[in-house]
């Protein structure tokens, strides 16, 4: 991977969180471009990096903090994940599927998914990238860019 | 936490979530997140241009594509809401008003007159000469009439229903605002009219048009339930049961759910034909027909029949696996209800063109072949039951007494055998007195965002321990019909010391030997103008206007667009209205301050937001003794006491 060092990461503000879940549907439309450039399109269920939850009035979303000491990182066997100026990134080619970091991850925000290679299934696990392509560009990640309050900061 | 107040419902609960049927509470907690800009009224889906959000924290898109304010949006959201409930209550009148049209006119052999007293009086009611006039045409002038309030060309006139039943001051008040309404339809598609794209964009005019439309939710109610005590009996006093404990093992159980008792009254004479076959199918006790919702009300007050449950557990009488049969009419009907009774034996049959469930059986009344389809929906109850799973049967064993059928009628009946000659005169010294310090209705819904039915219980309990009456309808009357206090016991158990003492008094004269309830039943939701008649009645004789009575209204559970427009009524004329939920305004601080103390300065009536309902019972108390204040009554219990010492 050749992530950017000026990456941004994000931050919330959970009183102006209106629970919209305007991010986790950018999530979901970014992926399906993913998915569709990639050819597994409709073979994949398609799950957002971000989730919003509700617990009593408070609304608010939960995404990968990418920590310093990455319990994902740390534990998975693959040596799938690693960190790359700052950001926590999974190395899709090299994941097994095994789901441990989606075990280990104490924000809940990693994910399995499987599609099908032939008569093979696949199962890889999915987590949030910050965008680094689109930021590379000087684009910004696509949750933060539909957030219509701007809970969600970039810092 | 549990979900439901009463145990019963809860029990039900769990067994469905032992059965994995999603429920209305399971269906909630699913949709969480809610979408704070829907929450807040500031979404607007008027055009195609949107949908536009405000965003209610920054200056950035602060106003819709068109320009559209969230002052605007707010307020046009919140009167459509209104339009949406007027039309529900007032196509309802309209449908009583058309039936007894027909019946004057020999067109229907199902319906006739009941209440030929109510009908004279009606007539005297609405300025109609009654002296010679026969009863059956008399019933078509006042169809006449009422039909008249929903198709008066003439913007200069009142609809009868309003200006004939409330106060003149009142009147000439909302006359100056320039509020009152000629037209019932007229005003619904005023308001649809004014909000389109490009229309009224002044959010204090659009709530003012709001206000006259849910005046034409008003006089659409006073048609349903009048007309509908004409057609089918104006309630009187009746001793029934209610809560799920109602459906029984060894009879063939049909729940009659909805709003709309020219269905419902159908079934129920047709169903007492039917015993035998019931009987002969193995059900020893034969038809045992019960209510949900509103349409339960209707027939609780007019028949005795129990009241299985209110709206938020509709779903419950299925899990009970001892339902054979639900027929439901309009409003307030899930749509869930096909796949709960696709888990169990349950027939579920539609019955209305306008309120159809996609798979579900639809068997149409209303047509002159209506006893012969009602036949047909009973015979399918009754098969229904032969595929009962009695394994699967879960019959909670709580059912509580209940008294309803106090119609305003019913209660100034009830008074007059004290003073035949000044009925009112009995409650209006108790009043003053300070024995019963006030009044307070309760009205509205179930909202799976409460433990259901706790806050009417939580205030209710609170409220009469102080010594106010409790008037109830609708779905809150369902929650004290369930929940065990409308009964003399709950008189016994909760009433202050002399609010107890005019109970049992009145109680005794009435002949029931025992105290009234402390809170009493006046019906269905539409059936909210009871409480008003009885208020107007009050008024007026004491030449005081609705907003200086110590009375109150209070919508702790309310969901529906017709709770927002019966509530935007009562303020309307004059009463504050407690509301135990945030409705969609607080987008627009303009809105939300019109709401809650502006509209004081201009219709003395408003709302106030309270979400915990024993403070919300605080705040009630509290209104009531600055009304009491304001009337120069006695304004603490002290100094009633003291009175009496002296």
């Amino acid at each position: 991977m050749c992530i950017p060092k000026e990456l941004k990461f994000l931050a919330v503000d959970a009183s102006q969180c209106m629970g919209c879940r305007n991010c986790e549907l950018a999530c979901s439309s970014r992926k399906a471009a993913q998915y569709q450039a990639e050819g597994i399109l409709g073979n994949i269920r398609i799950v957002p990096n971000i989730f919003v939850g509700q617990n009593g009035l408070t609304k608010t979303p939960a995404y990968c903090r990418h920590c310093s000491a990455a319990f994902c990182k740390d534990l998975c066997p693959a040596h799938a994940i690693s960190q790359e100026n700052g950001v926590i990134i999974l190395d899709k080619d090299k994941c097994l599927g095994c789901g441990i970091c989606e075990q280990v991850c104490p924000y809940g925000v990693i994910t399995l998914g499987s599609f099908k290679i032939g008569d093979k299934t696949k199962t890889i696990a999915h987590k949030c990238d910050l965008c680094f392509d689109q930021q590379s560009v000087g684009k910004e990640p696509a949750c933060y860019a539909a957030c219509p309050t701007k809970a969600l900061a970039l810092v | 936490m549990n979900d439901c107040y009463n145990c019963s419902d809860q029990s039900l609960i769990e067994k469905a979530e032992s059965e994995e049927i999603d429920l209305v509470w399971q269906r909630y907690e699913k949709m969480k997140p809610l979408c704070g800009f829907g929450e807040q009224g500031i979404c607007c889906r008027i055009c195609m241009k949107g949908p536009c959000r405000i965003n209610p924290f920054g200056r950035k898109r602060s106003v819709g594509i068109c320009g559209a304010s969230a002052d605007t949006i707010v307020a046009r959201n919140l009167v459509r809401m209104i339009a949406s409930g007027t039309s529900a209550h007032s196509l309802h009148g309209k449908e009583v008003a058309k039936t007894l049209m027909h019946v004057a006119r020999g067109e229907t052999a199902i319906y006739s007159v009941k209440d030929a007293i109510k009908l004279r009086n009606i007539a005297h009611k609405l300025n109609i000469e009654t002296d010679g006039n026969d009863l059956i045409p008399l019933a078509g002038v006042v169809a006449a009439n009422s039909l008249m309030d929903y198709s008066r060309m003439d913007d200069e006139e009142i609809c009868n229903w309003l200006k004939y039943t409330i106060p003149d001051a009142r009147l000439e008040k909302l006359k100056k605002l320039g509020i009152t309404t000629s037209n019932i339809d007229g005003s619904i598609s005023d308001i649809m009219a004014r909000t389109h794209v490009g229309t009224d964009a002044d959010a204090v005019n659009i709530l003012l048009a709001g206000l006259r439309c849910a005046l034409a939710d008003y006089s659409g109610m006073q048609v349903a339930t009048n007309l509908s005590d004409v057609l089918f009996g104006t309630p009187q006093p009746v001793v029934s049961q209610a809560s799920l404990g109602v459906l029984r093992k060894d009879a063939v159980n049909i729940a009659i759910h909805g709003h709309n008792p020219l269905l419902s009254e159908i079934i129920v004479d047709v169903a007492y034909k039917m015993q035998a076959e019931a009987v002969a199918a193995g059900a020893t006790y034969g038809i045992n027909i019960v209510g949900v919702c509103c349409t339960g009300n209707e027939v609780l007050l007019r028949h005795g029949i129990p009241l299985a449950t209110n709206y938020l557990s509709q779903e419950l009488a299925i899990i009970t696996g001892a339902l054979d049969a639900m027929i439901v009419d309009v409003q307030c009907i899930m749509p869930s209800l096909a796949k709960v009774s696709a888990c169990y034996h349950t027939e579920l049959i539609t019955t209305m063109p306008d309120a159809k469930i996609a798979g579900v059986t639809h068997i149409e009344l209303g047509s002159g072949d209506s006893l012969k389809k009602a036949e047909l929906i009973i015979r399918k109850a009754i098969d229904a039951y032969k595929n009962r799973d009695d394994d699967r049967l879960s019959i909670p064993a709580e059912k509580n007494k209940v008294i309803a059928g106090f119609s305003a009628e019913a209660i100034i009946d009830l008074l007059g055998s004290i003073n035949s000659e000044d009925p009112l005169s009995p409650l209006i010294e108790n009043i003053v007195n300070g024995k019963i310090r006030g009044i307070v209705l309760f009205a509205g819904c179930n909202n799976v965002k409460v433990k259901q039915d706790h806050n009417f219980v939580a205030i209710a309990k609170k409220l009469m321990a102080q010594n106010i009456l409790i008037l109830a309808t609708g779905c809150g009357a369902g929650a004290f019909a369930k929940n065990s206090l409308m009964n003399s016991e709950a008189t016994e158990n909760y009433a202050g010391n002399t609010l107890k003492e005019v109970l049992t008094f009145l109680g005794f004269e009435a002949g029931l030997n025992a105290p009234l309830p402390p809170v009493l039943h006046m019906g269905s939701c539409v059936d909210n103008v009871r409480s008003i008649d009885l208020a107007v009645a009050i008024a007026n004789r004491l030449g005081v206007d609705l907003n200086q009575l110590p009375l109150v209204a209070s919508a702790p559970e309310l969901m529906s667009e017709k709770a927002i427009a019966i509530g935007s009524w009562v303020v309307t004329l004059g009463i504050p209205l407690h509301v135990g939920l945030t409705p969609p305004v607080t987008g627009s601080s303009l809105v939300t301050n019109v709401l809650t103390s502006e509209l004081k300065n201009i219709v003395d009536g408003y709302f106030m937001v309270e979400e915990n309902p024993l403070e919300a019972a605080d705040k009630i108390i509290n209104i009531i003794e600055e009304k009491r204040l304001a009337l120069n009554l006695c304004s603490s219990l002290d100094s009633l006491s003291k009175a009496e010492v002296l």
